[in-house]
């Protein structure tokens, strides 16, 4: 694990991720750009007014069989909500995605082939998108999203207000996907999964519950 | 989750029409309503993108803090949740909190339900839907279940196509993950595998399936403590109500089944296996009585004692035939079977009689020439017959006669009709049952397998 201090206030940054290039300072909210060995700020991380969500960072899970850690969030807005997108670390140095949204969760990894997947201008919800390993799935919604929120430790530079097309897919047994077209190409297949199954620990507690 | 410093968990539940609205504390955000500055809690803010102002009914746009009316409907009219909302109930082995309450109806017919929106932060959203009084407790899916013509399968299970039509938001009450809007319109569909069932609904651009089911009212009762004026009794049969009848029925038809075929097959392995013999096979001649005669037994039956004859098969059954020329007249016949070794007699009676004629244009005839009778048990030995016979012939005293014949070992249907019988009695009841509930239960299909009997 890689630590290094904050730009503004000289706390400690933790990176347990080497594909982590993002990170917010979790006493100041200063968010940063890793460049090798050193931290950038490049703003500060504004708080969420409303967050209600069981997760955080350090909350670890199941998937698969392997045990995952979370180590960072993104949280996106659209038109009409919200979700959030943990960033997991699971053994060595894996890392995926956690993705909660309307009560629903997905676990997911990003591909390093792209080549099977249409430019946007061809993407229309319905259409069928191959994306291996899970073949081919349906384009479900299509939404025009903006990152609201950042913390811990992320593979992008996650500044608030980043903007990307953010495209699901699902395939049957329960299969799904997601591409981002923002300033890169980024696609993410897994599945959804029961919360009961993923054997969460360490939770966030929420009031009253 | 709870820890010690928690607020008290459960709000109180039995909340009248316009009652302090008590909920538990933490999340909840209090704002004036945009439209009539009546206050409009919503308790999860952040997860609700849209909530109704209790006092107008207006709909608010919740997703941030500026608080739009999105719509205002509905002023006068309210419905009444049978859940209060910010009630809490265990159901399923989790918590749930009704937050919110939508009335929809089916735009062909307007019939309306009820669904009650549960929130749980931890394990999301379910619904409960109040249908005639019927409950299900229905859950999201991202599964795709696969539409083949009439089905729906899941899983490998079949769910049969019940229910489809264009429903509508008719009237909302809380708050919604959604921007709810009163006249909302969707397509719908229902498939059924009672106690479950699975409903798509499409919107144009988006497909949702869940999974129903079924619960009792009485599970809602204990889990959301409502009282019993708020809980109506159900009417008829809910599409997918289990049905105890159809379930054992399900179960008994193939047992039911392969008893029959056992019992036939052991049918035709007896008959194949009696052997038929012909034991004794003799015209004997009777003399019909005079003309004139008044006692029809008095002294004037005949008796006979026929040869012995052999019967080898021990404890078989024993078939008499006696097949007469009567016409126009009655034969009594008295028998007795007797074992010349043991004494052993087994005896049988027969009245026979045939009368035909024309009258009226018309040919009639009563009864038949011949009869047999059957004894069952014979032991193997040497038998003879004494039979005593009378009839009732008039005219001039004249010969006649009657074949008897004696067949050892016949093959019997008796036992294997009464197994049958009484077998069937208990799967016809329950198929009946069961038929009786289907029948209700798809009353209300456009998609009734029974349309055409009822």
């Amino acid at each position: 694990m890689l630590e290094l201090s904050c730009p503004a206030c000289g706390a400690q940054v933790a990176f347990k991720s080497r594909s982590s290039v993002f990170a917010v300072c979790s006493f100041c909210k200063t968010s940063a750009v890793r460049h090798d060995m050193d931290l950038e700020a490049i703003g500060k991380i504004a708080d969420l007014q409303y967050d209600l969500t069981p997760f955080q960072v350090g909350t670890t899970g199941m998937y698969d069989g392997k045990k995952f850690e979370i180590i960072g969030r993104l949280k996106v807005a659209y038109d009409n909500g919200f979700w959030n997108e943990w960033h997991t670390i699971s053994g060595g140095d894996d890392t995926g995605w956690l993705a909660e949204a309307q009560g629903f969760l997905a676990m997911c990894f990003e591909l390093n082939d792209i080549s099977s997947i249409p430019a946007l201008e061809g993407v229309i919800p319905g259409k069928l998108i191959n994306i291996p390993p899970n073949g081919y799935m349906q384009v479900e919604d299509m939404r025009q999203v903006h990152c609201i929120y950042s913390e811990g430790e992320l593979p992008m530079a996650a500044a608030q207000g980043r903007r990307s097309m953010s495209v699901d897919l699902v395939g049957e047994k329960m299969k799904m996907g997601t591409i981002e077209y923002g300033e890169n190409v980024r696609v993410y297949a897994g599945h959804y999964q029961h919360f009961e199954k993923f054997e969460f620990q360490n939770l966030r507690r929420i009031d009253g519950w | 989750m709870a820890g010690s410093h928690d607020t008290p968990e459960i709000p109180n539940p039995f909340r009248k029409p316009k009652p302090e609205v008590k909920v538990p504390k933490g999340n909840v955000t209090t704002f004036s309503c945009g439209k009539c500055g009546g206050p409009v809690d919503v308790r999860y803010p952040g997860h609700s993108l849209s909530t109704v102002c209790p006092s107008c009914n207006s709909v608010i746009d919740t997703s941030n803090e500026s608080f739009a009316v999105i719509a205002t409907y509905y002023k006068q009219l309210t419905v009444h949740p049978r859940i209060e909302l910010g009630t809490r109930g265990e159901l399923m082995g989790k918590t749930w909190e009704v937050i919110g309450f939508v009335v929809r109806q089916d735009l062909a017919s307007s019939f309306k339900w009820e669904e009650y929106l549960l929130f749980n932060p931890f394990h999301g959203y379910r619904w409960l839907t109040c249908n005639n009084g019927h409950w299900n407790f229905v859950t999201m899916i991202k599964d795709r279940p696969d539409r083949v013509a009439s089905y729906a399968n899941l899983e490998g299970d079949k769910y049969k196509i019940f229910y489809q039509g264009k429903a509508s938001v008719f009237f909302v009450l809380g708050e919604f993950y959604w921007k709810v809007a009163v006249g909302e319109e969707v397509q719908m569909a229902d498939y059924i595998l009672p106690p479950y069932a699975l409903s798509v609904e499409e919107d144009g651009t988006q497909r949702v399936w869940s999974k129903s089911e079924y619960i009792t009212p009485n599970v809602i009762k204990d889990a959301f403590k409502v009282d019993d004026d708020s809980i109506a009794t159900p009417i008829g049969v809910a599409p997918n109500q289990p049905s105890a009848a159809t379930k054992t029925w399900n179960k008994v038809a193939p047992m039911w089944a392969l008893f029959l075929v056992i019992l036939t097959v052991l049918q035709i392995t007896h008959l194949f296996l009696t052997t038929h013999s012909v034991v004794y096979d003799q015209p004997i001649a009777y003399t019909t009585r005079q003309e004139g005669a008044i006692d029809p037994t008095g002294g004037k039956a005949e008796q006979f004692t026929t040869p012995e004859f052999v019967i080898t098969k021990n404890n078989s059954n024993v078939e008499v035939k006696i097949n007469t020329d009567l016409d126009n007249s009655w034969l009594y016949v008295y028998g007795e079977l007797v074992n010349s070794e043991t004494d052993e007699t087994f005896s049988f009676d027969r009245s026979i009689e045939y009368y035909h004629g024309y009258e009226g244009g018309e040919s009639w005839s009563e009864g038949g020439t011949s009869s047999t009778v059957l004894i069952d048990s014979v032991p193997a030995g040497t038998y003879f017959i004494n039979l005593e016979t009378d009839n009732g012939a008039t005219g001039p005293a004249n010969r006649h006669q009657y074949q008897l014949t004696l067949t050892s070992d016949i093959g019997t249907f008796g036992n294997y009709l009464w197994c049958f019988f009484f077998l069937s009695i208990i799967p016809i009841f329950v198929w009946f049952k069961s038929r009786a509930i289907e029948v209700a239960r798809w009353s209300d299909s456009d998609y009734s397998p029974y349309v055409s009997s009822s």
